[in-house]
């Protein structure tokens, strides 16, 4: 038998050449993020000047095809494997979801009152089991269940992207859903207001009914502004109220696949093998949100901490887009399409009901 | 012979490494940890009264202002405060405009926001910093 030994050299030159890889790879997505983040001033630009204050073609989307475009190209180059080392789309993910908590204050749930309070919680768990009990049926993957269920019942992209850190995600199923969610409301912003109209609804119900349903907040904003200043200001607010909901979600999640998913077949989970598990920055996360919750972190800084996290996530959708194999895709098919259509009908006929309900007959919602 | 081991190295996991680089962006940022972060001070007069507000000698300051709630602009005002000294506006015929400040005088530390208001209706000053790390790049995705 002959062995063949590498030469005393070569280890150092591969970790050189990993070296350079990391950061021409970290220099080429940041490059990227920069258009991106060009463009989505462009857009924000255009919708500004067609009387839509809130860009909805949000930049996930964008960031996405400037990262797949990139992908092309770097394959043909056949530069693709040098650059590799720098695409790190966990890393990025999950800098921005330990930003994330920034967003989430538990004063936010205060804001609407005892009636805001009731309809976040019967919306995000009805929705939720229900879009989870439907994937099952339609026999989707665990994580892609996870994703989408968080995206359909708590506030979209962001849900999204934190549930796919819980459950260790593919960035396939990431992306679906975030181009599902953002497609998807951009016609609700529009046909939701036009219904409330017709149907009579006082701006306090409608823009209940869209911060309930909607699932991205700028199109939640572009519903409420069409019907009017009281509902745009309902609207968001219950938007906020629901967004909280994705630190308690994203928590069960992390520990729901560490207890059961996960689980080796007679395996007990002990508490070491959960804390092996267990996503580590979901920690940074909820103790990020708790230091805004008990006013550690202003308003202003939060708004601050905000916009970093938008370029985190940016960053890890650039990345995502080069890192992307249309082959999972493919293998994923039209069926998820299928349970995020009902499960939003679903969505929107439920958070109908109970805003009408709590701000209507009860008037219990109070902004 | 045995081959020495190689040197082993600290290796952090990415779950730890996003965290750590989280909660620094958070110190940073969020708690202000490399600067005073973005201040706002609200000087607000009723007719006939002078008020006084101390606020922190920095430059990239910004000023509003309403009278009877109509946002109107203010003439002349600085956009960089020192310590020690006095900014005085005085509201009058519908506007609001800063005045030289008495340089000889002393005052305790800090920059010394004064607003008197000979309006008919009530008037206010914000003097606003906007962000905590001014990199111009970050106020894209807004």
């Amino acid at each position: 038998m002959t062995t063949t030994t590498a030469p005393s050299s070569a280890l150092p030159a591969a970790q050189s050449r990993l070296r350079l890889g990391l950061l021409a790879g970290l220099v080429l997505v940041a490059a990227l993020t920069l258009l991106v983040a060009e463009i989505d001033q462009a857009i924000a630009n255009f919708f500004r000047t067609q009387g839509v204050t809130n860009n909805p073609l949000e930049y996930p989307l964008t960031a996405v095809l400037i990262g797949l475009i990139a992908n092309g190209l770097l394959r043909v180059t056949g530069l693709y494997n040098t650059v590799k080392p720098g695409v790190r789309t966990e890393l990025f993910l999950k800098i921005g979801l330990v930003l994330l908590g920034a967003k989430i204050s538990l004063g936010d749930l205060m804001k609407t009152g005892a009636g805001g309070l009731v309809q976040a919680v019967i919306m995000v768990i009805s929705v939720f089991f229900f879009t989870w009990w439907l994937a099952g049926k339609l026999k989707l993957s665990p994580t892609l269940k996870a994703v989408m269920a968080s995206a359909v019942s708590v506030c979209g992209v962001s849900a999204a992207i934190a549930a796919a850190g819980s459950v260790m995600a593919k960035k396939e199923e990431v992306t679906y859903i975030t181009a599902l969610v953002i497609l998807t409301a951009l016609p609700l912003m529009i046909v939701l207001p036009v219904l409330a109209s017709a149907m009579g609804l006082p701006p306090t119900v409608a823009g209940a009914w869209f911060g309930g349903n909607i699932d991205t907040t700028a199109a939640v904003v572009g519903a409420g502004t069409i019907y009017g200043a009281e509902a745009q200001t309902v609207a968001s607010v219950v938007k906020l109220s629901q967004n909280v909901f994705i630190g308690f979600v994203a928590f069960a999640l992390a520990l729901y696949f560490a207890l059961v998913v996960e689980k080796n077949a007679g395996q007990k989970p002990s508490p070491k093998l959960i804390w092996q598990r267990f996503p580590k920055f979901v920690i940074g996360f909820v103790l990020v949100s708790l230091l805004v919750s008990i006013g550690a972190i202003s308003a202003p800084l939060a708004k601050e901490l905000d916009t970093l996290t938008k370029w985190a996530f940016a960053l890890a959708f650039v990345c995502i887009g080069i890192d992307f194999a249309p082959g999972a895709v493919r293998q994923m098919g039209w069926k998820p399409v299928l349970v995020y259509l009902g499960a939003t009908v679903f969505n929107t006929l439920l958070a109908l009901v109970v805003a009408s309900v709590i701000f209507g007959t009860m008037g219990l919602g109070k902004v | 012979m045995t081959q020495p081991n190689p040197p082993r190295r600290f290796s952090l996991s990415e779950d730890w490494l996003a965290t750590i680089i989280g909660l620094v962006i958070v110190a940073i940022v969020g708690l202000g940890l490399l600067g005073p972060g973005p201040q706002s001070v609200t000087l607000t007069a009723k007719p006939g009264e002078t008020v006084e507000k101390t606020a922190r000698p920095l430059s990239g300051w910004k000023a509003s202002a309403t009278i009877g709630g109509e946002k109107i602009t203010v003439a002349d005002a600085p956009r960089q405060l020192s310590d020690g000294q006095q900014y005085p506006f005085t509201c009058a015929d519908g506007t609001i405009a800063a005045e030289a400040g008495d340089l000889t005088a002393s005052f305790p530390s800090g920059a010394h926001l004064v607003l008197t208001n000979n309006c008919a209706a009530e008037a206010t000053i914000t003097y606003t910093t906007s962000t905590a790390v001014r990199w111009p790049l970050f106020g894209i995705f807004k």
